[in-house]
């Protein structure tokens, strides 16, 4: 039964009251509104009156005992809905106390249809009709009143609301309740530790009904139901999901490439993670970036006023001022203890609605659904804020504070289950300070990046660092060296060691002990390339940009001109301040932006920081390396070795099959004094020459000598590839 | 639902047909038998508590618009005529015409209205049925 099923119906007037009935009362229904003193009859049944009389749609309204008629009208004459106008025009007071109290239960029917007969209203009152149950003097002389007043009622057309204060015993032992159509009662009791008002239609002839409890609210409008379990549903999209995902990208920085081709539309995802992990700005940047993109957001906030979001957004540098002066972003506080779920639930629809609100965040979930002490609650109205936002096409982002110390994804453990998808923030403490973390736990048809990703929030927003082996593909091998091709190293003497020098795209380690000259070997691979106009990065972690240039003024190398001229650049990234696992992403940015061909880091061992392990320090490393390659960067290496000549291990980490070329700096004694010496002892898919040779380091930089054997030096077949003149 | 102008239409027919021009004491003995069939075939669905309220209600507005109908009364039997029958020679046709056509109409709108239509074909039926048995002479074989 729907509500075209051909019955008509009263529009009652009442906030959502109609859905229940499927579109109203049906015409002609009897129903009683029963319920203790002060559960809002009257005003329910006035609403439902003031809202329909007119001089064509008649009103009669019956005082009995309870309540003199002068009383009601003053107190109704507060609300809204009240309207002098309609009163005799649209809606007569019929005071029948005195009958009552004189002639009894007979002569009140029988006056009750007379001025039925005359005024041939279309909605009858009788307030209260339980005052008549009471001069009844048997059961049956009540069965026969109600029945016969009922079926007089029906004939006429009208329909009757009759009021009492029954409770559910009336229901099962008052005849009345067998005779009439709909039984609607009202309460009131404590939920989630506050008095709220119920309303619920245990029976409602010709038409289906919800059976449920509703919260309601009394307000200078009158009556308002709360009812998103009849009134938010899921929209039927089955049209629109045949056609291709439409997506989303957030626009905050690192985040899309986590998320993959983006968030489907629709989409609702819990920002989980325990107190300071950074939930709200993430939820506020999310809005931030799509109003400057040209989405509406709106955020529902139950603990940050709005003058404090406001403020958080000026810290960061976000000029959310313009974008909610222009409409494109809205600010809704609700401060908690005013929180009424359903009434708030409903609201949200309409703002989001009234909007068009693309991005959606609630901050927080966890707040929203603080009182609900019941788990299926909780996750039925985490379905009804994700079916809002799914309705809207909207992509929803909503705060959870997860308990300290738990496993838990959510608050209450069950929001998880409803949502679409997980992001995960977390912290844990390193060396000094405390390290965010980013992890997408889950996101439903979508590849998206696993793994938790460094996170720092500062100027502009939020800032992730994302590990790229951990990407949609990563798990693909990089591409391999291009042995097609190869760049020189600058090193006069090197090349030839080499084969002819490095592959394209191949990663060199270059390991040494401290001043042996690792450093000027880099610097000449650099300018090597700037000198083929191949630009260069060149990674300090020990020394400032200032000191480099210095080295490199002292030695002759024109690095200054080659950083004037663009074709390189120093970065020093400080140990102190940038984190082992925001390597990747750093260098990944400068990489793409400055379309780096060469790349020296030197050193790699100082990615070793505080609290991280040599294995967490590999997988940095293999990281960097495997993404040099995908970028189709050429990149070298150096690595501090503790050992000053011996050369029993190659590498002091175990980083060796991380290269494609490992080159060994050592020092041999020679007459009392200390001359460095250089190996090639790999060089991947490449002849090389396996001795060990002299170098000197003078004006110029690195110079390849005699072989310390005195032996000839094998003959380097540039067997493949040619050297790389430009690109 | 059916329009108010169906049931008129009906009830036009029965009249055309059984009580055509007839005096007033003819034409009231034929509505007696008319609105009687129609209260017997829906007495037997709805129970003489619900058709008294409903006869109450059409009675009530038929005098409104008709003083000379308001002897009529309601009863569990149906129509309570004895009062109406002592004025009813007395009585212009034309008025008494319109009064019974009016009581018919309205009669059978409001159950129409009551019942969703359901006992509507077979109160028509009954209506057909009696128009013919009381079919002026001579009309029969015209028709």
């Amino acid at each position: 039964m729907n509500e075209n099923s051909g019955v008509a119906r009263v529009k009652t007037g009442v906030r959502n009251l109609d859905a229940l009935f499927l579109g109203g009362l049906p015409k002609g229904t009897v129903a009683v509104i029963g319920g203790p003193p002060g559960a809002g009859k009257t005003i329910l049944a006035q609403q439902i009156c003031f809202h329909n009389a007119s001089p064509e749609t008649r009103v009669l309204y019956f005082n009995t005992l309870s309540e003199p008629t002068a009383k009601t009208l003053r107190y109704l004459s507060q609300f809204q809905f009240f309207d002098a106008s309609k009163i005799e025009t649209g809606i007569q007071f019929v005071d029948l106390g005195v009958i009552l109290r004189t002639e009894g239960l007979e002569q009140s029917s029988s006056l009750i249809m007379e001025h039925v007969k005359k005024v041939k209203p279309a909605i009858v009152v009788v307030d209260s009709f339980k005052a008549l149950d009471d001069l009844a003097e048997s059961h049956q002389e009540l069965r026969k009143f109600g029945y016969e007043l009922a079926v007089n009622l029906m004939a006429w057309e009208t329909t009757a609301l009759l009021l009492g204060e029954y409770g559910s015993r009336d229901i099962e032992t008052n005849p009345l309740f067998s005779v009439v159509d709909g039984v609607l009662t009202l309460h009131q009791r404590e939920q989630s530790g506050e008095q709220q008002r119920f309303i619920q239609i245990s029976k409602m002839r010709g038409t289906e009904h919800s059976r449920d409890e509703h919260s309601f609210v009394i307000t200078s409008s009158g009556i308002e139901v709360f009812a998103p379990r009849v009134t938010i549903h899921r929209e039927d999209r089955t049209e629109r999901s045949t056609a291709a995902t439409q997506r989303l990208k957030t626009g905050s920085s690192r985040l899309d490439d986590l998320l993959g081709e983006g968030i489907p539309l629709g989409s609702t995802l819990l920002i989980a993670g325990v107190a300071g992990t950074g939930k709200t700005v993430l939820g506020l940047e999310f809005l931030y970036r799509g109003a400057q993109a040209g989405e509406k957001g709106i955020v529902f906030s139950f603990e940050e006023t709005e003058e404090r979001l406001r403020a958080i957004g000026r810290g960061l540098g976000w000029d959310l001022d313009a974008e909610i002066n222009r409409g494109m972003l809205e600010i809704v506080f609700i401060p908690q203890p005013d929180i009424m779920v359903e009434a708030h639930l409903l609201m949200m629809r309409e703002r989001v609605q009234a909007l068009g609100a693309r991005r959606v965040v609630l901050d927080s979930l966890s707040v929203f659904l603080h009182k609900i002490k019941d788990p299926q609650i909780s996750r039925e109205k985490t379905f009804q804020l994700a079916t809002i936002v799914q309705n809207a096409q909207a992509v929803g982002f909503f705060a959870t504070d997860i308990p300290y110390g738990s496993s838990q994804l959510s608050r209450f453990g069950v929001e998880e289950t409803v949502v679409d998808g997980v992001i995960l923030l977390t912290s844990s403490e390193e060396a000094f300070e405390r390290q965010r973390y980013i992890e997408v736990y889950k996101l439903r048809n979508t590849a998206h990046s696993k793994g938790r990703h460094n996170l720092v929030i500062g100027p502009g927003g939020i800032r992730i660092f994302p590990r790229y082996a951990e990407e949609p593909g990563a798990a693909d091998p990089p591409p391999p060296a291009e042995t097609s091709r190869r760049s020189l190293s600058g090193v006069p003497g090197l090349d030839e060691l080499l084969g002819g020098g490095l592959f394209e795209r191949s990663v060199t380690l270059v390991s040494g002990s401290a001043g042996i000259g690792k450093t000027t070997l880099g610097l000449q691979f650099i300018l090597e390339g700037a000198k083929r106009k191949e630009p260069g990065l060149y990674v300090a972690l020990e020394e400032g940009p200032a000191q480099i240039l210095k080295t490199a003024e002292a030695l002759g190398l024109p690095l200054g001109e080659a950083v004037e001229k663009e074709l390189a650049e120093i970065v020093f990234l400080s140990r102190a301040h940038v984190r082992a696992n925001q390597f990747l992403a750093i260098l990944t940015d400068k990489i793409r932006a400055r379309r780096v061909r060469r790349l020296v880091l030197d050193s790699a061992s100082h990615v070793v920081t505080e609290g991280l392990s040599p294995e967490e320090l590999r997988q940095v490393l293999y990281g960097l390396a495997g993404q040099f390659k995908t970028l189709d960067v050429t990149s070298l290496l150096t690595l501090e070795s503790q050992a000053m000549y011996s050369t029993d291990s190659i590498t002091d980490g175990g980083f060796s099959p991380v290269a494609d070329n490992i080159i060994l700096l050592r020092y041999a004694q020679v007459q009392g004094a200390i001359r460095p010496t250089l190996a090639v002892v790999k060089t991947r898919g490449s002849f090389h020459d396996r001795g060990t040779y002299y170098f000197d380091i003078a004006k110029g930089g690195v110079r390849i000598a005699e072989r310390i054997d005195g032996a000839a030096p094998t003959r380097a077949k540039v067997d493949r590839g040619r050297t790389r003149r430009r690109r | 639902m059916l329009d108010e102008n169906d049931h008129r239409a009906r009830v036009d027919a029965w009249m055309e047909r059984a009580a055509k021009e007839a005096p007033p004491e003819r034409l009231f003995d034929a509505f007696e038998r008319a609105f009687g069939a129609t209260w017997r075939r829906a007495h037997v669905t709805l129970g003489d508590v619900t058709l008294m309220a409903i006869l109450d209600r059409v009675l009530y507005t038929a005098a409104e618009r008709f003083p000379l109908l308001s002897p009529l009364e309601a009863d569990a039997t149906g129509l309570r005529s004895d009062k109406f029958r002592q004025r009813a020679g007395s009585l212009h046709p034309d008025q008494l015409r319109e009064g019974i056509r009016f009581i018919l109409v309205e009669f059978l709108r409001v159950l129409g209205n009551l019942t969703a239509e359901v006992l509507t074909p077979a109160l028509h039926s009954e209506l057909a049925r009696v128009a013919a048995e009381d079919a002026v002479p001579g009309e029969e074989a015209e028709s």
